[in-house]
């Protein structure tokens, strides 16, 4: 059975949204308003904020902007009066904006939506510290039932940090605003008494991560990964995209944390996670790249694709491809790792079109699930 | 004496501006619209003329055509223009759509112009269509630059297309180009140009300005300038210098003057030709063109009647030369200072008199101090500071390009440190005495150059004059001068000279040393470079006393190509191997004579290949294909020679009689690839110091001992370190073999590294692909080099105080650790000169 939707109907210039959902968060790159100077011990006035502001955060890299005004963050009233001023200045800009607000009904909470109300038009992602911690999932229901009256296309990202979020993330997974959620690992370990190391967090929660992954999964939820912290004194090129290029640079010129980071990125890459945070500039490129599908990978998922077409195995069958037999299980993951690299926006427009003359198809169970965040 | 202060003036900056709209397109509308904004004169093309109008739409269309083609704001456009129309077009026009223009001279070698593409990260480049070519091989495979646009180019001509980067044409791009002004709104302080300094001191840098400096350099326009209301500006100058692209591009516009550009080459009497027939009322120049027209022409006011101001910047004016001016010109030449970070600040202007030899006064509105940098106290009059200018001066530059930490230095208490030292005569006049580096420290005495070179200057025999600090021993510094001289000098003229400056200067300040040269090392833009010129009169010195420094070449990777393919002959103009290697042995004797055929039409249509070496690997000794090898190398431009399968060092010996018979200069180098020739290395290094190169056959000699080295040369290890070993005893340069597989770039990688770690030079390869990393490995590390260059300033610091080993970072140096340190900063600065590197 074909798909019910006529998807070669579909041009280069139509929105895939409904169909393929929206951009992922990607590499969200935690970003202080206020910046603390650790030399002379003080912080920066507005002027130096703004300043820093237009210099870096105007063109980051990252896929996403996150603006903390909770634990990363001293001077919240400064750092609020900074985005209300600053946030309608920016320029047309290829990321998402997003603000990691304060703990539910607190009275920075209630500080953090006053200032939303203002300027929601400039923000796509409310992150929601220690999410459902003291109310349950009605932490949600609220602040979602307080969007729609505000804007409907700002969507919420609670931090799972604590086993009773865990608890319950699928009831918040529920919720039509809720797309990602993000794994706070140290709170998360912390609460859980866990001592976890920088080198091998990974590994030492991996339990609660599977259980995340597996919630997300069924609920068509999307889960972001872990902050490191170990500072990488180097910063891999952003030229660095194949493999090759990668691991030359990794292997000449980064140090250890730079590789461990790699390493861990790949592997939450490998868990089909949907975003990553991170607090260094020099993390944004080495993740991205380890999240990324590289320009080689996709010709090489596409041609995989092309073979199955051609030898009508699409559905069912099996084909010799590079030494390998593949089937259509195979061909789902190549299609997911095209689909991955068009949520991080890198997928060229010839490559999009494939991707949906591919699902057109598909019958509908099937494209969902291969790729579960769009809305069919 | 009485001087009237300068008045109060405040800069204002507005909260919004932009540099090119400012200056192309303020007078649309208004009875100046159809002035000439521009004339270009060039002496092969002929004159062009263009108006404000114009100019306001071509900049517009310019701009729109980058946006188009996908930069966005603040992306970087590079700028390699002559002096043309099309320079203020594609200047202005990248800077009203907010992309930064990153003017670059049309003098810099192809490799400089790559690496200011690969600092800049530019996304687009505006070339000159008749230097086009010659920058081709080196803007490929560049990793930001993907639009080329081409300027002035004719309408049959037909341009190479370079991998990976579109080309357009200026001509077509104003022809088709929507013409609405789209003008990104930029606040004041958002970048506009990216300078480079003229790299006077190591490697160019960017100095990045904002809008806010267009009004930051109102002042001058009434305190050097003395604009009026329908000036014609004459400039000698080149746009891309700082001081040309404010004071012929961007000032005069903003004002709405007229000004006259030339493009060609420099003939004294030309200037005042020009003067003559565009009527020009200012004419700002360089000291060398006012002494040329001095010396070289008999020209006086009368021929130039229109002209009523003279200006002079960018290098120090003498005295004479104002006062031979004024006598001829009837009037008087205003010089002013500045530089890159900080454009004409200090200078002479109509409202005071002018004091010959110094710099003038800071004009008002600037807050500029002189200070003694470790105290931040004002000095006093007659003592010398280094001029700093307050940081929210608007004329500042914002910040050194990706440099954080030298802006950092520069930036700090409030203060922009110039680096430039000065004093304050009693009436307040200010007179430069030089760089900080270029001050000499003669037994305890600091003295300006600037000062020596203003004395010696003024003897009838010395065209030009260069004072310097001379290491003549330990803690021993002398004065020495570098003149260029009036026709011949004897030994007599040379002591008459000294004793000139022992006459009127004090006894610690007079030259005790003088060379006689033709011409000073200069900078693209004609600014003396002092260091290299020190440098190249030690090495003289050096030299006289027998030591002849060995030039270092790269080979790093040596790329193996068969020399009958000319795709991969072609292809090899662009790959970035530090040598090329034309293989005439390894290919089928049915082959042979069609390569050399190739090889002579490839070479001819044009010998060069980048920056890589040329290397053509013959036929065996003896053999019938050897000879027509050496007749076709009678015709083809290499640089080295490789002769195969070397066993014996009379195979050495007669393979340096065929280079001999050829052309001694060639380079030298052999093969080594059979048990024997291993058994001999030591003999083989020995026979010949001509002999350069030793190259490993690795493959042939695993082949000869029946061993398989396609994972790893773990087999034939301890060969190659015999060989390396013979090698480094006999001073010669030592290549690895080429790793063949090509598709597995793990042990290809594995491989490179142990050549690495057992102390080889480079590696040979047969495939590009394996370049960059093996590029990459034998490159010192920039980290590294960094910590290098700290600890010999540690060591040369601790060697003062009589100490031969010291203990830095934990680790203990010696006069070894310091050979090899230097030797690692010579790589990396030699590597980083090619600009072949993304990870430098």
């Amino acid at each position: 059975m074909a798909s019910i939707i006529d998807f070669s109907k579909i041009s280069d210039t139509d929105d895939l949204t409904p169909i393929l959902g929206d951009y992922w968060p990607g590499i969200q790159f935690y970003y202080p308003p206020i910046k603390y100077n650790p030399l002379d011990g003080s912080y920066e006035n507005m002027e130096q904020a703004r300043l820093r502001l237009q210099k870096h955060a105007y063109r980051t890299n990252a896929h996403t902007l996150l603006f903390d005004l909770e634990d990363g963050c001293r001077k919240k009233a400064m750092s609020r009066e900074l985005l209300l001023q600053e946030l309608p200045r920016f320029p047309e800009r290829n990321f998402q904006i997003a603000v990691r607000i304060n703990q539910f009904r607190t009275e920075e909470y209630e500080a953090d939506l006053k200032m939303i109300k203002q300027i929601h038009q400039y923000i796509d992602v409310i992150v929601l510290s220690k999410a459902g911690e003291v109310y349950g999932d009605a932490e949600i229901r609220d602040l979602s039932s307080w969007l729609v009256s505000i804007n409907s296309s700002i969507t919420i990202q609670p931090i799972i940090e604590h086993p009773k979020s865990l608890q319950i993330v699928s009831n918040m997974m529920k919720y039509s605003t809720v797309k990602h959620v993000v794994f706070g690992i140290h709170d998360f370990s912390k609460a859980m008494a866990y001592k976890i190391t920088p080198e091998n967090w990974i590994v030492e929660l991996k339990t609660f991560f599977n259980m995340l992954t597996m919630e997300a999964r069924i609920n068509g939820t999307g889960v972001i990964g872990g902050v490191e912290v170990m500072l990488t004194p180097h910063n891999m090129p952003e030229q660095c995209v194949e493999q090759k290029d990668i691991r030359r640079w990794l292997d000449l010129h980064g140090d250890k944390a730079s590789r461990c980071v790699y390493d861990h990125a790949k592997t939450e890459n490998s868990m089909g996670l949907t975003g990553k945070q991170v607090i260094h500039p020099n993390h944004i490129n080495l993740c991205k790249v380890a999240f990324t599908p590289s320009p080689k990978e996709i010709d090489h998922n596409v041609s995989v694709l092309k073979a199955a077409i051609d030898a009508d195995a699409l559905l069912g069958g099996a084909i010799r491809y590079d030494g390998e037999m593949l089937d259509p299980p195979m061909f789902g993951k190549a299609l997911q790792n095209i689909l991955r690299a068009y949520a991080l926006r890198t997928l060229p427009l010839k490559e999009q079109m494939f991707a949906m003359e591919v699902l057109s198809k598909l019958p509908i169970h099937t494209i969902r699930e291969n790729w579960p965040y769009g809305q069919i | 004496m009485e001087l009237a202060a300068y008045p109060d003036w405040k800069i204002e900056v507005p909260e919004f501006l932009n540099i090119g709209q400012a200056c192309t397109s303020k007078y649309m509308g208004t009875d100046k619209e159809h002035r000439i904004a521009m004339i270009i004169e060039d002496s092969d093309l002929g004159t062009f003329e263009l108006s404000y109008k114009d100019l306001s739409t071509q900049s517009d269309q310019f701009g729109n055509f980058l946006i188009s083609i996908g930069l966005e704001v603040r992306d970087r456009t590079l700028i390699c223009l002559k002096n043309s129309l099309a320079y203020p077009i594609a200047f202005f026009g990248a800077i009203k759509s907010g992309i930064i223009a990153v003017p670059t001279s049309t003098l810099l070698s192809g490799s400089e112009v790559k690496y200011l593409a690969n600092d800049s990260q530019a996304k687009a480049l505006v070339v000159s269509a008749s230097i086009y070519k010659d920058l081709l091989p080196y803007v490929e495979n560049l990793v930001n630059l993907k639009h080329i646009i081409v300027a002035g180019l004719e309408n049959d001509l037909e341009l190479t297309q370079p991998d990976g980067v579109s080309v357009y044409d200026l001509n077509e791009i104003l022809n088709d180009t929507d013409k609405t002004p789209h003008h990104y709104n930029s606040k004041s302080g958002e970048p506009a140009y990216l300078v480079y300094t003229s790299g006077t001191t190591g490697f160019p840098k960017g100095v990045l300005h904002s809008h806010r400096s267009l009004v930051g350099r109102e002042p001058a326009s009434e305190y050097w300038f003395s604009l009026e209301g329908n000036d014609r500006i004459m400039h000698s100058g080149k746009f891309n210098w700082t001081y040309v692209l404010g004071s012929a591009l961007m000032d005069p516009l903003y004002h709405g003057q007229t000004v006259v550009a030339y493009e060609g080459k420099n003939e004294p009497g030309l200037w005042i030709e020009l003067i003559q027939r565009h009527k020009c009322t200012i004419f700002i120049g360089v000291p060398t063109i006012y002494r040329q027209i001095i010396q070289k022409t008999e020209c006086t006011i009368k021929d130039v009647p229109s002209l009523r101001h003279c200006m002079s910047a960018g290098e120090h004016l003498s005295s004479e030369m104002v006062i031979a001016w004024q006598e001829r010109f009837k009037q008087n030449i205003y010089e002013a200072i500045g530089m890159s970070e900080f454009s004409y600040y200090i200078s002479h202007s109509l409202h005071r008199p002018i004091r010959p030899g110094s710099a003038g006064f800071v004009q008002p509105g600037h807050k500029v101090k002189i200070l003694n940098p470790e105290t931040m106290q004002e000095v006093g009059t007659e003592e010398e500071g280094m001029i700093c200018i307050s940081m929210d001066d608007p004329g500042l530059f914002l910040e050194y390009w990706q440099l954080e930490e030298e802006t950092r230095q520069a930036k700090r208490n409030g203060y922009f440190f110039t680096g430039d030292y000065a004093k304050r005569d009693e009436d307040g006049y200010i007179w430069f005495l030089g760089r900080k580096d270029d001050i000499i420290n003669t037994f305890g005495y600091r003295v300006s150059p600037h000062e020596i070179e203003r004395v010696m200057k003024t003897h009838e025999l010395v065209a030009d004059c260069v004072a310097f600090g001379l290491d003549v021993g330990a803690g021993k510094t002398i004065v020495a001068i570098a003149i260029i001289a009036h026709g011949e000098i004897s030994n007599e003229n040379e002591e008459q000279i000294l004793q000139y400056g022992q006459n009127n200067l004090a006894r610690y300040k007079c030259p005790k040393q003088l060379y006689i040269i033709d011409e000073y090392p200069k900078t693209k833009n004609g600014k003396v470079l002092r260091k290299e010129l020190v440098k190249n009169i030690v090495n003289q010195k050096a030299r006289k006393d027998a030591y002849r420094p060995e030039p270092y070449r790269a080979r790093r990777s040596m790329l193996f190509l068969p020399a009958n393919n000319k795709r991969y002959i072609q292809k090899a103009r662009t790959v970035l191997a530090d040598a090329i290697i034309f293989d005439m042995e390894y290919i089928l004797p049915k082959h042979k004579a069609e390569a050399r055929k190739l090889l002579l039409e490839e070479f001819k249509r044009d010998s060069s290949f980048g920056h890589s070496e040329r290397v053509l690997r013959v036929n065996d000794l003896g053999s019938k294909e050897l000879q027509k090898d050496r007749e076709m190398l009678k015709e083809l431009e290499v640089d080295s020679l490789l002769f195969p399968h070397i066993e014996t060092p009379e195979q050495v010996l007669e393979a340096q009689a065929i280079i001999d018979s050829i052309d001694p200069e060639l380079e030298f180098m052999i093969n080594i690839e059979s048990p024997l020739g291993v058994l001999n290395v030591q003999q083989i290094c020995a026979a010949s110091g001509s002999l350069k190169c030793i190259v490993i056959g690795t493959n042939k000699l695993a082949d000869r001992m029946q061993i398989n080295i396609k994972k790893s040369n773990q087999a034939i290890l301890c060969h190659l370190s015999q060989i390396a070993l013979a090698a480094r005893a006999y001073n010669k340069i030592v290549i690895d073999g080429p790793h063949n597989d090509v598709m597995d770039e793990f042990s290809c990688e594995a491989s490179t590294k142990s050549a690495f770690q057992l102390g080889f030079d480079g590696k040979a390869l047969i495939h590009p692909i394996q370049i960059e990393y093996i590029n990459d490995i034998f490159t010192p590390k920039k980290e590294d080099v960094e910590k290098a260059i700290k600890m010999l300033d540690a060591y040369e610091l601790a060697q003062k105080e009589g100490h031969e080993v010291i203990l830095f970072e934990d680790e203990l140096v010696d006069k070894y650790q310091v050979k090899w340190s230097q030797r690692m900063i010579t790589l990396y600065d030699k590597y980083k000169e090619l600009g072949q590197d993304n990870f430098l």
